[in-house]
């Protein structure tokens, strides 16, 4: 499908589902239309199991893991050097430990089943940002969260099947299925753009949800006095949630003309699952959906999840039915091919990113700062030192010297560091980790 | 998941002595030490003197629970996919569902918003109105949705607030908008998503719970939902909490093939069977495979139904459960386990050695390391779920210790054997250990073997031991003759009363608690261990009608 075509019923399922927000939309497209720069938005690509040292850099530069890098490569800062330190005082352990603290650099909380099965004690620091930077925030989906492979090994431990935490011990889970994206996207862009008619349509969408929140609301008070009052705590966490979606209603809304934006090309169907050229083809719908999302300017903070932590997917032609396994046997030859793989796959998406055009004029990945991550350095030895790092971007977020391998080894920076290094990209910061932080990277950020 | 290598150790070691001091902790039983001379991890459910009834409490529904119960309200198509966190999907004893955070009311405001689409859609019966007064129509919808959804009758306060809702809805858009827009209200409220257990009296000693929260008891436990047309109107009838009334309710819905495929799932997550999924094995047991995996769940699932639903229900015993020769493969598992299948399907095939489910392949290869057997896995694994005894996990320095075992002892058993020379270890490991030994004929994919691979050289297998845990004692051959033991054994089939009252209940019952399962153990052993009678006594049992008074 190419150029959307799509019914008033469509559109009111979106304007269920965001209609105050879809205003703010309106509103900002704009003011891009009268030259103020374009949107800036922040990408997490998870990928699991570690890498193997030696073909990632190698003799200081490019190794054969990085290689598939080369096409965009002057986007590219791979940063060398940076550790990950989970409050447990650990160099080296579980996945879980290292996805929790490279994602919400809050402590490790108390596991819930298994004795590495951490609960975040934080939200993430994606939803962080995502809520406090002028920025990133008041787009119709404030967040996305994907991911392409959803199995891991030898458990179900949630800190390795999500990267967002909304707050602590709150994990966003990815949504594996590509048509469900599909259909939330779709729903949200609007045909004619804004008239009258579709402004009318908003106001009245913002009005149902409202009154939906004044009757949970009501109900929430009636049953207070029913319930026992053991329940009033999870009564009052409720509370705090329906306030957070009225604050998401919005104010005022200023409609206007609003550039077209058309749905993606049509998805190759896969559901996650099967092996990894079937985690290949679900990736691939995500990324086309990412893409979209974008130049309609739907959301600007995406996290994207490959594989699971400890994730089991299966490379058989690269010689594993079982990812994690094979990388507890350090069989390197193997484990390079497979984070190989990984690199080729995630560099066709940004280059996607670096080929399209933006709302604001220029290319995507100019506005776009992406984070490629692991939860661990190498699988076999579960090290938490010089993790396999890169960031990708442009002039918009300000990602300096292109092209190089920033060597930061004993300086004792850690992944927290990185988020402190990029979150005046989106005119905030962040602080107050509860785990090892020493300040920015030096000369990573012109801002 | 872990380092392997800490999987392993993890599950070698569990070294706080199992004595009677640790009380409760780690889901320890407290009580009275186990018959006999066993230091005491207390039971399968033990009495102190002491029996506590239930209190009436609100929970939240499961996820499971939420996305069925969202389902069948609206009739959709599908399960909507509703998953928050709180443990997983298929677990039989659920961790307490997470509160209504931010995370959880956006997701469920999705799989609201998403529901209501499809049931207001054009020539659905919801978005419908036949006669033309459109606010009538509401009425009459509000009236009929809103007590099923909230499970019980509402009050003209609430049925107004729905009716002002629906008026939004309506302004400027179509009637089906107006009904959308009630549908989507109703499912995020603390009416639709708590389960009440609080009857109609204030206080007292002993508080009947309501016929619609009797029936909701019920209708979670045998269809995994909230009532269907049928078992409502048992509630509004009140006929539900008569003892006629709820037996015939029993009988009808275990007659219907939703509630027995819901039981059959029952016994599978009690047997943790979806953990197949999740299991991984050395890239030299090149056998597994994700689809092996399928057939050894799907043969599973097949000998559960031929046992509970076969035969009209005469092998739905106890004794058949755990002794069975049947084993179901198909071709992708015939050859692995020496039987030949063909054609596409799951054919019955008997085994020699096989003894019941925990002999069953799909159970051998879950409770297992990568590339061998475990003895602790299958131990463990039997000592809490037929048993009831939750041994505390090792600490860090067990984990060390375990690992210097793996150094120099090449196989299980010897392992074993050292293990019960050790202080520290011997407290839990005499629990665990001999029922973990018992099953060292089967491999990594529970195939039989007769001898082990060692680097010093193959050493034939000893599964036997001299066995003193609760009320199966003395010298036990293996598996098979373990299989029979239990099967007779009293202190598993009072735990599987405890088990099934437990997933009933929604919580796993207190050592103080189990005294209130007397008379479904009674039916259960009257009986002869037959299995459905164990869950029509379960689905009988007064603590899923009556409570003490005093809300938690």
């Amino acid at each position: 499908m190419s150029g959307l075509r799509l019914g008033r019923r469509s559109f009111m399922l979106g304007a269920a589902g965001g209609s105050a927000l879809l205003a703010y939309w309106m509103r900002s497209a704009v003011a891009r239309a009268e030259g103020e720069p374009g949107p800036k938005r922040l990408v997490i690509i998870h990928r699991p199991n570690g890498t193997i040292a030696e073909d990632w850099v190698r003799g200081g530069a490019r190794g054969p893991i990085l290689e598939p890098f080369a096409p965009v490569w002057d986007r590219a800062v791979v940063l060398k050097g940076i550790d990950v330190r989970p409050s447990n005082g650990t160099t080296g352990g579980s996945h879980e430990a290292g996805l929790v603290t490279i994602m919400t650099g809050g402590a490790l909380g108390a596991t819930y089943r298994t004795n590495d099965d951490f609960r975040s004690t934080a939200p993430s620091l994606d939803q962080r940002l995502a809520k406090q930077s002028p920025l990133l925030k008041g787009r119709p989906i404030e967040s996305l969260q994907l991911g392409s492979h959803g199995a891991q090994d030898g458990g179900n431990e949630i800190p390795n099947t999500t990267l967002s935490y909304r707050g602590a011990a709150d994990p966003m889970y990815p949504e594996l299925d590509p048509s469900k994206v599909l259909s939330r996207i779709s729903a949200l862009i609007m045909p004619g753009g804004a008239n009258p008619n579709n402004d009318a349509a908003i106001a009245r969408a913002r009005a149902r949800r409202k009154s939906v929140l004044d009757f949970v609301r009501g109900d929430l008070n009636r049953v207070r006095s029913a319930f026992p009052a053991s329940m009033k705590a999870d009564l009052d966490v409720q509370e705090a949630a329906i306030r957070e979606l009225e604050q998401g209603l919005g104010g005022g809304m200023m409609p206007g003309a609003v550039s077209a934006c058309t749905a993606p090309s049509a998805l190759s169907g896969a559901k996650a699952g099967g092996n990894y050229q079937n985690t290949e083809k679900v990736a691939a719908d995500h990324f086309k959906l990412i893409v979209a999302a974008f130049v309609c300017d739907l959301t600007r903070v995406v996290t994207f999840q490959w594989a699971t932590g400890a994730s089991l997917l299966a490379f058989g032609d690269l010689g594993t039915n079982n990812h994690h396994s094979t990388s507890h046997a350090n069989q390197r030859g193997v484990l390079s091919s497979v984070d190989r793989w990984y690199s080729e796959k995630t560099s066709a998406f940004i280059q996607q990113l670096a080929n399209t055009a933006d709302v604001g004029g220029g290319k995507l990945l100019d506005n776009t700062l992406v984070w490629y991550i692991n939860e661990i350095s190498e699988g076999w030895s579960h090290s938490f030192n010089d993790f396999p790092f890169v960031l990708f971007g442009g002039d918009g977020v300000g990602l300096k010297d292109r092209g190089r391998i920033l060597n930061v080894s004993g300086q004792g920076k850690t992944s927290n560091d990185v988020w402190t290094s990029f979150a005046p990209v989106f005119q905030t910061t962040l602080g107050g980790y509860a785990t090892k932080a020493s300040g920015p990277i030096a000369g990573l950020f012109a801002v | 998941m872990r380092a392997a290598v800490a999987l392993v150790v993890a599950a070698t070691t569990a070294a706080i002595a199992c004595t009677g001091e640790i009380g409760s902790q780690g889901g320890l039983v407290g009580g009275p030490a186990a018959p006999g001379d066993i230091p005491g991890p207390g039971g399968p459910g033990t009495s102190s003197g002491v029996c506590k009834g239930l209190s009436a409490r609100v929970s939240r529904l499961t996820d499971r629970q939420l996305a069925n119960a969202v389902r069948d309200l609206l009739g959709l198509s599908k399960t909507p996919a509703f998953e928050t966190g709180s443990g997983g999907k298929e677990e039989f004893m659920p961790v307490r569902p997470a509160a209504v955070s931010g995370g959880v009311a956006l997701k469920l405001r999705d799989v609201a918003e998403v529901a209501a689409v499809e049931a207001t859609a054009a020539g659905k019966p919801a978005a419908t109105c036949a006669g033309g007064d459109e606010r009538a129509c509401a009425k009459t919808f509000v009236e009929r949705f809103a007590p099923r959804a909230f499970r019980r009758p509402i009050t003209v306060e609430e049925r107004d607030a729905l009716l002002s809702v629906y008026d939004v809805g309506r302004q400027g858009e179509t009637h089906a908008v107006g009904i959308r827009t009630v549908i989507e209200a109703a499912l995020q409220s603390p009416s639709f998503i708590y389960l009440r257990e609080l009857g109609d009296a204030a206080d007292g000693d002993a508080v009947a719970l309501t016929p619609y929260e009797i029936a909701t008891k019920l209708s979670l436990f045998l269809r995994d939902s909230i009532p269907d047309d049928a078992l409502w109107s048992a509630a509004e009838s009140g006929k539900i909490a008569t003892p006629e009334g709820l037996d015939a309710e029993i009988d009808r819905l275990l007659g219907t093939p939703e509630v027995r495929a819901n039981v059959t799932s029952i016994f599978e997550r009690l047997f943790q069977l979806d953990r197949i999924s999740t299991v991984a094995k050395d890239a030299s047991v090149k056998e597994f495979t994700p689809a092996f995996a399928d057939s050894l769940r799907a043969g599973t699932r097949k000998f559960l139904e031929e046992i509970l639903w076969g035969n009209g229900g005469q092998d739905a015993k106890l004794k058949t459960l755990l002794t069975s020769s049947k084993v179901f493969v198909d071709k992708n598992l015939a050859p692995v386990y020496g039987a030949t299948a063909s054609g596409d399907g799951l054919v019955a095939v008997d085994l020699p050695n096989r003894a019941g489910i925990l002999t069953q392949p799909s159970m051998l290869t879950i409770e297992a390391t990568p590339s061998d057997s475990s003895v602790v896995h299958r131990g463990v694994f039997v000592l809490r779920e037929l048993l009831c005894f939750h041994p505390p996990p090792p600490q860090a320095d067990d984990l060390a210790q375990g690992d210097e075992l793996k150094k120099n002892l090449h196989t299980e058993r010897a392992r074993a054997e050292k293990r019960a020379t050790i202080p520290r270890c011997a407290g839990c490991h005499s629990f665990i250990d001999p029922l973990g030994v018992s099953f060292e004929h089967f491999d990594t994919l529970g195939r039989y073997r007769t001898e082990i691979s060692t680097p010093d050289g193959p050493v034939p297998v000893d599964a036997s031991w001299d066995f003193s845990v609760y009320d199966v004692k003395g010298r036990v051959a293996n598996s098979t003759e373990l299989a029979s033991r239990l099967a007779e054994s009293d202190a598993v089939k009072t735990c599987l009363v405890r088990q099934f009252a437990s997933y009933a209940l929604g919580e796993r019952l207190g050592d103080d608690q189990v005294c209130t399962t007397a008379k479904v153990k009674e039916s259960f052993t009257g009986a002869e261990g037959d299995l459905l009678s164990l869950i029509k006594a379960v689905a009988r049992w007064e603590a899923l009608r009556t409570r003490d008074g005093g809300a938690r």
